[in-house]
């Protein structure tokens, strides 16, 4: 994963002997997360948006729907797409490590194109989607306006401004404030009837029935899939399991072990990365307590979504909240 | 259907403002980013820009010049930034002119003789457009280098303007725009009143053009006005946190 700070031998010494005994570099103990903050509803443009922010990790998410045919294989399904993007500053082997800050100096041709940016943004965005928006968490079906004809297009942005930790962790809080501060517009589509004549007037093309938007911000409803998994993120430091890892914990976690977790404690998908292998013993008990953290996680964020007041969105809010 | 009427006869514009009077402008100077060595937010209206700064810093190998030091810029529209949502890749034409734009107005503003062999690196946020991103941008980089302290010879104000129904208006949004009128950008030096930047590509007459112009460094003085208190602001407060 990220690794951008680069650790001296010494000060990695450092931060594992304190891991052995059970404490970090920031003085927090082993199980404890960073506070984070949330804000929603802070691109009026966007059908739904959020802001998360923990220490030095920033992401920025916005939804946006669109009216759309549903994919041909699936006639009754909608399409939810993630997408993330990382800030120049953040991408990995960026002009931090002053390897290929030729694509930085805006010439239109020539410099080298350095992709792997976007290689990484591409496998956080499907990482995620895996993760976060499995078939029990989101019924596509709901997504559907008229089989065959319409369906919702919903589009994830997910900005990364600052990478120090965590980073899967805030995208996946930011996408479930983001998607539950969304709202699909009231649409009603036009008679089956009405649109066929239309389509033998028109002979070739399959034409489509109008649709009509009801324009008034209370008319919509909510997005249907309300409960989000969010993801929990451990690494294995020198046997150790450590919990919302800072980026120099990450550089130094052989393993990491991302578990994403409803609001009922369930576990919906686990995702491993890193080179070592994990002792199968220690991982049941991770995800034991990945299923505690979670939950603590969407508690303290619903109640905070709570004082923001339900439908209405806040602008530029601002909370801090939990630490678990 | 009658003609969309930009300017009323009581003088005020659809989203209520006068010809001369610039969007809400609010901006924070550092402390958005950790990381970088300085950063700034800027919003003019609904558009809304962010700017991360880092260096000086040793220059990489390649760029490395001896007399002065290297400036680079990079710029991203957000695809949910625009009213229809569109992923841009990062060579995006639109994208790169601005960065070039961004970087050769910085490149006299910086001094960078004092930064020889080193480099100093500007990445843009564009969040949210409603016309007028390319001044936001400008004013929010320069905050941002403002806050790294790098040395520059005077603040680089930016602003757009246009003349719809035989009157300049300044700072216009995207409705202002898409009436197809013309579209005059200027970045202009706040104390010495040079200009840095000016884009236009409108066939119009140099009187109108010179209304324009005038009505545009108008503009960029209000704005100064207001940078120059959000600086001076966050100045104190440093000062008073020591």
């Amino acid at each position: 994963m990220l690794s951008q700070s680069t650790l001296s031998p010494a000060e990695r010494r450092f931060l594992e002997d304190g891991v052995r005994q059970g404490f970090r570099n920031d003085g927090r103990g082993l199980l404890d997360y960073r506070p984070y903050t949330v804000e929603t509803g802070i691109l009026p443009s966007t059908s739904g948006s959020s802001r998360v922010r923990s220490f030095g990790t920033d992401v920025l998410c916005a939804v946006k729907v669109d009216m759309g045919s549903p994919p041909a294989d699936k006639p009754d399904e909608g399409v939810v797409s993630v997408n993330v993007e990382c800030s120049a500053s953040v991408a990995p082997h960026g002009e931090l490590e002053g390897g290929s800050s030729s694509r930085a100096t805006g010439r239109v041709g020539g410099g080298r194109r350095d992709d792997s940016g976007e290689g990484w943004s591409a496998y956080l965005g499907a990482l995620l989607d895996d993760l976060c928006l499995p078939p029990c968490a989101l019924d596509k079906k709901a997504l559907c306006v008229s089989p065959h004809v319409y369906a919702w297009h919903v589009n994830v942005d997910i900005l990364l401004l600052n990478a120090a930790g965590g980073v899967l962790d805030a995208m996946s809080l930011a996408m479930r404030s983001a998607l539950r501060d969304t709202t699909l517009p009231s649409v009603s589509v036009g008679s089956r009837d009405e649109w066929e004549e239309e389509d033998t007037a028109d002979g070739v093309q399959q034409s489509k029935p109008p649709f009509d938007v009801d324009e008034r911000p209370t008319a919509g409803t909510p997005f249907p899939a309300q409960d989000i998994p969010v993801c929990v993120t451990v690494g294995q430091v020198c046997s150790h399991y450590v919990w919302d890892m800072s980026s120099e914990e990450e550089s130094c976690a052989e393993a990491q072990v991302t578990v994403a977790v409803d609001r009922n404690g369930r576990c919906v998908a686990v995702h491993k990365s890193g080179m070592a292998s994990i002792d199968p013993t220690g991982l049941l008990q991770v995800l034991k307590d990945a299923g505690r953290v979670g939950v603590e996680l969407i508690k303290k964020l619903e109640a905070a979504m709570a004082k923001l007041g339900t439908g209405q969105p806040v602008v530029r809010e601002r909370l801090g909240f939990m630490a678990a | 259907m009658s003609k969309t009427e930009f300017v009323s006869p009581e003088g005020f514009r659809i989203d209520g403002r006068r010809p001369s009077e610039i969007r809400t402008f609010r901006c924070q100077v550092g402390g958005v980013s950790q990381n970088a060595d300085g950063s700034a937010y800027v919003e003019m209206g609904c558009t809304k820009a962010l700017a991360y700064v880092y260096g000086p810093k040793e220059a990489r190998r390649g760029a490395m010049k001896t007399q002065c030091g290297v400036l680079t810029c990079e710029v991203s529209l957000a695809p949910f930034s625009t009213a229809d949502r569109r992923k841009r890749s990062r060579y995006d034409r639109q994208t790169v002119e601005l960065a070039l734009t961004i970087r050769q107005a910085f490149e006299s503003s910086i001094l960078l003789e004092l930064y020889q062999r080193a480099q100093i690196d500007m990445f843009v946020h564009i969040l949210e457009t409603d016309g007028g991103h390319k001044a936001a941008a400008i004013n929010a980089c320069n905050l941002a280098l403002i806050d790294a302290g790098i040395n520059i010879r005077d603040s680089l104000v930016a602003c757009s303007a246009g003349y719809i129904d035989g009157r300049p208006i300044v700072d216009m949004n995207q409705a202002e725009i898409n009436a197809g009128g013309v579209e005059l950008l200027l970045g202009v030096f706040a104390r010495t009143r040079k200009v840095s930047v000016i884009e236009m590509d409108s066939k119009i007459t140099p009187e109108v053009f010179q209304e324009t112009y005038e009505a545009c460094i108008a503009a960029c003085r209000d704005l100064y006005t207001a940078m120059e208190t959000a600086v001076n602001d966050t100045a104190l407060r440093l000062v008073h946190s020591k």
